[in-house]
């Protein structure tokens, strides 16, 4: 699995009604995301990008295609198994945060874990450790989330994504919420996290956040390609 | 570290209200149920063990039918019949009792005057502490009338054991049944005995029953009392007495005869419908408050579909979910349980102590409850832990992408 990329779609294909109404958000899509890769999807509201995102993250199934997360098929009809995998594998970052407003900071950075079932032995970054990752003062662990700004918020949701040590961190328009100096922050934070070796998958259709990323692609109405 | 425990108690304070109000359903429900159950099972031993303190095998018979009054009274004639013709008895005490107000006998200032024989010993195992149950009498009122009565009686009395019984004259002042004080010799005072469907035992004073007969110039019984000789023989001497009476009464069937065991059987088969009707309030409670849990549970996926994506983006399962919601429903329960079982407690040991009368046969200890009470937790667990289980379950179906995305 060593060898194998962060996430593989192969000729996907995602559809969405039946009949007169059947819309194919996904049209035969081909990406290789490769381990320590920072790529960017860009393209319009309702280009697909966020299903496509969505398929990354094990959140929904391909109607067509394989989808390997770090080597794992990802199962279409298995939930558990899906889930479990997106648990191991999968950081998610929203662009709402989605922070949990009744746990503390801490609270939340540690609440994948609550659900992790095993990572063979393997020893996970404490709480301090990943609000140094990201840049936030340690002070803020025992804060709520009502009681720090977005920018904050943001990279809190950041260190909750990256808590289980995922092979592949998804953001779905992670500045999307936030002013222009938070976002410099946040794509701060995403580019020391690509020096270190993470693997990241950011949605935007802001083109200068995608400018931080190594690879863009661009989806539009359902079709993927590259962007030079 | 973060559990699901923490999680769950977060989103209960979150929601005070709706969490306040399943608890104070299951609070009231376990307490009204505890207090209904404290006093069923309060009121059944406190018969049983009346019951139990009297001898064993005994029947009585008194007039009357419950329907009409008697034609016939209850005389020493059939209390003889009954010894000489009835088979498998041991003991035969008729029984006059008059109602009699004692002002000067020390504390007692309340006692029964029981005309009878020493059978009655043997029949509610009366026990001898000094003296003895001789109540023998030599036909004369001028003598003084012999008494065996409770020792307990003269506790604060100036004379001591061994005087009240060593042949010293108790004059007895206005007996009601005399127009004279009469003089009493004591004879025998008794052990305690407790008591037994609401009377005293321990407030009779026993005098030979012919002395009694010739006082209140009556011959009419109040009882007779029978002891059969063996418990599998009761129901035959019961019938016995009854065909006997019936033939001395004329025919006429104006007395009854009733057993240690059909009384048993009488009181907790009333003991029984009234479990039927307090089960049936306590199923309706244990309803309602199901129904709280169901209702606040369900408010709660409502409202809180953004955690549940948030939980099932960052790898809950279903099953993951399902628990979460299970348990804050089943901790939301077991705290009103717990509170209820407190507070019923309370309520049932502050009654027993300061209202008396029926309220002084509750048991306020839960774990004297017996299994009833048990089951009835368990029950109401279980119908809560069910009712939460459809919201749980709606919340498990949720997938990520759809509960995020409907924000």
């Amino acid at each position: 699995m060593d060898d194998a990329p962060a996430a593989l779609l192969e000729d996907v294909t995602k559809e969405y009604g039946e009949g007169p109404s059947r819309v194919e958000a996904l049209k035969h899509v081909n990406l290789t995301v490769r381990r320590g890769e920072f790529l960017a999807v860009i393209g319009a509201s309702g280009s697909g990008k966020s299903t496509l995102l969505h398929m990354l993250g094990c959140m929904d199934v391909a109607t067509h295609g394989k989808v390997e997360i770090d080597g794992h098929p990802v199962p279409k009809r298995n939930d558990s198994e899906r889930t479990r995998l997106r648990g191991e594998k999968i950081g998610f970052v929203f662009q709402s945060f989605y922070l949990l407003s009744d746990l503390t900071i801490r609270e939340n950075i540690e609440l994948p874990r609550v659900f992790l079932r095993r990572k063979n032995g393997q020893e996970l970054p404490t709480a301090e450790k990943l609000v140094d990752m990201v840049k936030l003062p340690r002070r803020l662990l025992n804060r709520r989330p009502t009681q720090i700004s977005g920018g904050e918020a943001q990279r809190v949701a950041i260190a909750r994504a990256l808590a289980n040590d995922p092979s592949i961190l998804l953001c779905d328009e992670p500045t999307g919420n936030l002013d222009t100096a938070n976002s410099k922050v946040i794509m701060d934070v995403f580019d020391n996290l690509s020096k270190d070796g993470a693997t990241i998958v950011v949605v935007t259709h802001n083109p200068a956040i995608a400018d931080h990323a190594m690879r863009r692609v661009s989806m539009k109405d359902g079709l993927l390609s590259d962007v030079p | 570290m973060t559990s699901r425990a923490s999680i769950a108690l977060r989103a209960m304070w979150r929601q005070k209200t709706r969490t306040g109000f399943v608890i104070a359903t299951y609070a009231a429900t376990v307490a009204v149920t505890l207090l209904l159950t404290s006093a069923i099972v309060g009121e059944e031993n406190y018969f049983l063990n009346e019951v139990s303190t009297v001898g064993a095998n005994w029947i009585y018979v008194y007039p009357g039918n419950g329907n009409s009054a008697p034609i016939y009274p209850l005389t020493e004639r059939a209390a003889g019949d009954i010894a000489r013709n009835v088979s498998h008895i041991s003991a035969v005490a008729p029984v006059m009792a008059v109602g009699l107000s004692v002002p000067s006998w020390g504390t007692a200032t309340s006692e029964d005057i029981v005309g009878t024989n020493s059978s009655v010993q043997e029949i509610f195992s009366y026990k001898v502490v000094a003296g003895n149950f001789n109540l023998g009498w030599n036909g004369n009122l001028s003598s003084p009338l012999p008494v065996v009565m409770a020792y307990s009686e003269w506790t604060d009395h100036s004379l001591s054991v061994g005087q009240l019984v060593s042949g010293n004259v108790v004059s007895l002042a206005g007996t009601g049944i005399s127009t004279k004080p009469v003089n009493m010799i004591i004879m025998g005072l008794l052990a305690p005995r407790g008591s037994l469907g609401g009377t005293n035992l321990d407030t009779l004073v026993f005098v030979p029953i012919q002395a009694l007969e010739n006082l209140t110039n009556s011959l009419s019984l109040t009882y007779i009392f029978v002891s059969a000789s063996n418990s599998n023989y009761v129901n035959q001497v019961s019938n016995d007495i009854t065909n006997l009476m019936v033939n001395l009464h004329k025919g006429y069937y104006d007395f009854s005869v009733t057993s240690e065991v059909s009384l048993v059987n009488l009181v907790q088969s009333e003991l029984n419908q009234f479990t039927s009707i307090i089960t049936l309030v306590e199923m309706t409670l244990l309803l309602l408050s199901a129904m709280s849990v169901f209702v606040v549970m369900t408010m709660a996926v409502k409202d809180r579909r953004r955690e549940i994506g948030v939980m099932r983006a960052i790898g809950g399962r279903r099953v993951d979910i399902m628990a979460q919601f299970l348990l804050e429903a089943s901790l939301m329960s077991v705290s009103g349980m717990v509170i209820g079982v407190g507070l019923g407690t309370w309520v049932a040991t502050y009654l027993k102590a300061n209202a008396g009368g029926f309220y002084s046969n509750l048991l306020p200890n839960p774990l004297e409850l017996g299994s009833y009470f048990a089951e009835l937790l368990g029950i109401l667990f279980l119908i809560g832990f069910l009712f939460s289980m459809v919201p749980a379950y709606q919340a498990s179906r949720l997938e990520a992408v759809e509960a995020l995305r409907n924000l």
